[in-house]
């Protein structure tokens, strides 16, 4: 018989298995790009020596596109995880809450009306200001996390409840969008889509610091919390009689799940089916531990994240594709195979 | 000595229809009580009351003669543990993670050595050690009530609350939870348990508190099983039958 200790040694091997996988696509994924250059190149670079144009190319370009793979990848994934604990349903996602709805709206209200603002007062430069439409998408991402944590708080934190208010939301802001759409002229349009497609060729070395930032203590945080968020896999009424403040926990859990992935959506626009897919395959692969599940999250989003862009800018090259086109061609029959095959696996 | 008391406790959900009147009663420690009743009387309620997970509007609880209200969270979980109606695990759960979880009121960071020990030997205490890694879906439904108790006793509490615990069982599962509570008492753990079945109850139980429409009928040994206590309590008659030393009540006549 397998005996725990043998489980653990098994799921710490593929996770070592895919940190080394993650490890060997790095390198492919900086040298890859219209300037052709060497992995001796990259690593003079990266250990700051070598010609200063390559620097800025590996530095200033392709190392902030890698790192927000790997930290949007995380970030989503583990958002994922998170909510589909705490709200105890499969389909649980930040996109399900309404959050990448809401996020969108935001991106699209700044884009339509700050540009007509900005053209009206003749402050061309807040036309189209990447910053302002992030922070306009982390604002309304933020207020729709705060809105359905204070509706759960008033509902008692059920977990259909949430899921029903996240329906609600997304039918909204889903419609808000479209309306916005349809009032903006071409140029406004053009803008909207291509925020909407989400794209890592967003990325910049400040926003990757920003994000960072956010994921760290979120991280952090989560695992620190592994032990109460697995209780709640009982039940509510068992997790409170283990000690846990579970209406609590759930409310942190969403605030802090809903943060990182506003951060993401705000910088790099929607990368859909990430948060939903990835804790699947995680549990699949590794097995339903929490612990193992976040760290194995975080760890698969990356890597598949980071996979999809290198497809996303090679699949049609030299045209590079954003990268949520690729996620959502991936990801939405993979999900469609999980509905019909609910009863995961184990190794 | 007990283990629990309650006076005064009146609760209700939505504060126009009390599910809970003025209950006055106590759970006797280290012995099983059966808390019996028809569907809807309060059964259930009274249990999440005792397990402080609702909050009753009026009266008072005390748990090993100190309020309820007193306990910190962590400390109340150390001592009561509770078993809920059926297990509701959306994701699968092995055994052995599932019964770990009854060592959350002990850890604070991660569990240790001792706590997998522990766990070993709840598991063991139940019989399931060839069974440490099954998923809990693919155990029987008398396996899965035994893990459920595992993951209560993991909780090393002073006193167990069931919910239901032979409910969606067959006659041979019934049997095998109700051995094993009395094996849990034998340990010097306090139980009650809200139970269906009269015969069960009698069989099995020490103690009775008989519920019927948010109030006690009756509560005390063996002796309140009466026919009269009985047939207010289902309203339905129940006949009392004797073979053997053996007794038991049947609900359609003798014939």
């Amino acid at each position: 018989m397998q005996k725990p200790r043998q489980q653990k040694r098994k799921q710490h091997l593929l996770l070592l298995l895919i940190l080394v996988l993650l490890l060997l696509l790095i390198l492919p994924a900086l040298a890859l790009g219209s300037s052709d250059l060497g992995l001796r190149e990259i690593v003079a670079a990266l250990i700051n020596g070598g010609d200063a144009g390559v620097q800025q190319i590996v530095l200033g370009i392709r190392l902030p596109r890698v790192l927000a793979a790997l930290m949007a990848g995380a970030a989503l994934s583990i958002s994922g995880a998170v909510i589909q604990t705490v709200i105890r349903n499969p389909l649980g996602s930040p996109y399900t809450l309404g959050l990448s709805a809401a996020s969108m709206f935001g991106a699209a209200l700044a884009i339509v009306m700050l540009g007509h603002w900005a053209r009206q007062a003749q402050l061309g430069m807040l036309a189209n200001n990447p910053w302002l439409i992030s922070a306009s998408a982390f604002l309304f991402g933020l207020l729709c996390a705060l809105f359905i944590t204070g509706i759960a708080r008033w509902r008692g934190a059920s977990p259909e409840t949430l899921i029903m208010a996240g329906i609600i939301i997304s039918a909204l802001f889903g419609s808000a969008t479209s309306l916005l759409q349809y009032l903006s002229d071409d140029v406004e349009l053009a803008a909207i889509v291509s925020w909407m497609f989400g794209d890592l060729g967003k990325a910049t070395p400040q926003n990757v610091r920003i994000m960072a930032l956010a994921l760290l203590p979120a991280l952090l945080w989560f695992l620190a919390n592994t032990f109460p968020l697995s209780t709640l896999h009982a039940g509510d009424e068992v997790a409170a009689s283990l000690g846990v403040r579970v209406n609590r926990l759930r409310m942190l859990s969403v605030v802090v799940a809903s943060l990182i992935t506003a951060v993401t959506v705000a910088f790099f626009g929607v990368i859909a089916f990430v948060g939903l897919i990835i804790p699947h395959i995680t549990r699949r692969l590794l097995g339903f531990g929490e612990g193992v599940v976040l760290t194995g999250s975080a760890l698969l989003g990356a890597l598949f994240l980071l996979a999809s862009d290198l497809l996303a800018r090679t699949l049609v090259a030299p045209v590079v594709l954003p990268v949520g086109i690729i996620t959502s061609f991936v990801g939405a029959p993979f999900f469609l195979y999980l509905l019909f095959h609910r009863l995961p696996k184990r190794p | 000595m007990s283990a629990i008391t309650f006076q005064n406790l009146s609760f209700d959900y939505r504060r126009h229809q009390k599910v809970l009147r003025q209950l006055n009663g106590e759970v006797p420690a280290q012995k099983l009580t059966a808390i019996l009743g028809p569907n809807g009387c309060g059964k259930s309620t009274l249990i999440k009351c005792l397990m402080r997970l609702h909050q009753p509007q009026q009266g008072n609880i005390r748990l090993m003669d100190r309020a309820l209200g007193d306990y910190a969270h962590k400390e109340l979980a150390r001592t009561l543990a509770y078993v809920a109606q059926s297990s509701q695990a959306i994701f699968p759960m092995d055994v052995y993670s599932t019964v770990m979880l009854g060592r959350k009121p002990h850890v604070s960071w991660r569990p240790g050595r001792a706590d997998h020990q522990k766990v070993r030997t709840a598991i063991a205490d139940m019989g399931l050690t060839d069974k440490m890694l099954t998923l809990l879906g693919e155990l029987s439904g008398g396996e899965q009530q035994r893990v459920q108790v595992a993951r209560a006793l993991a909780q090393e509490p002073a006193v167990l609350l069931l919910d239901e615990p032979t409910a969606n069982l067959d006659l041979k599962y019934q049997k095998e939870v109700m051995q094993l509570l009395r094996r849990v008492v034998e340990q010097g753990i306090t139980v009650a348990a809200v139970l269906h079945d009269v015969n069960l109850a009698l069989r099995y139980a020490d103690h009775f508190i008989l519920m019927k429409q948010g109030a006690i009928l009756a509560q005390g040994g063996p002796a309140v099983l009466t026919e009269k206590n009985l047939a207010l309590l289902y309203e339905t008659p129940l006949t009392r039958l004797t073979k053997d030393g053996s007794t038991w009540f049947q609900a359609w006549g003798t014939g």
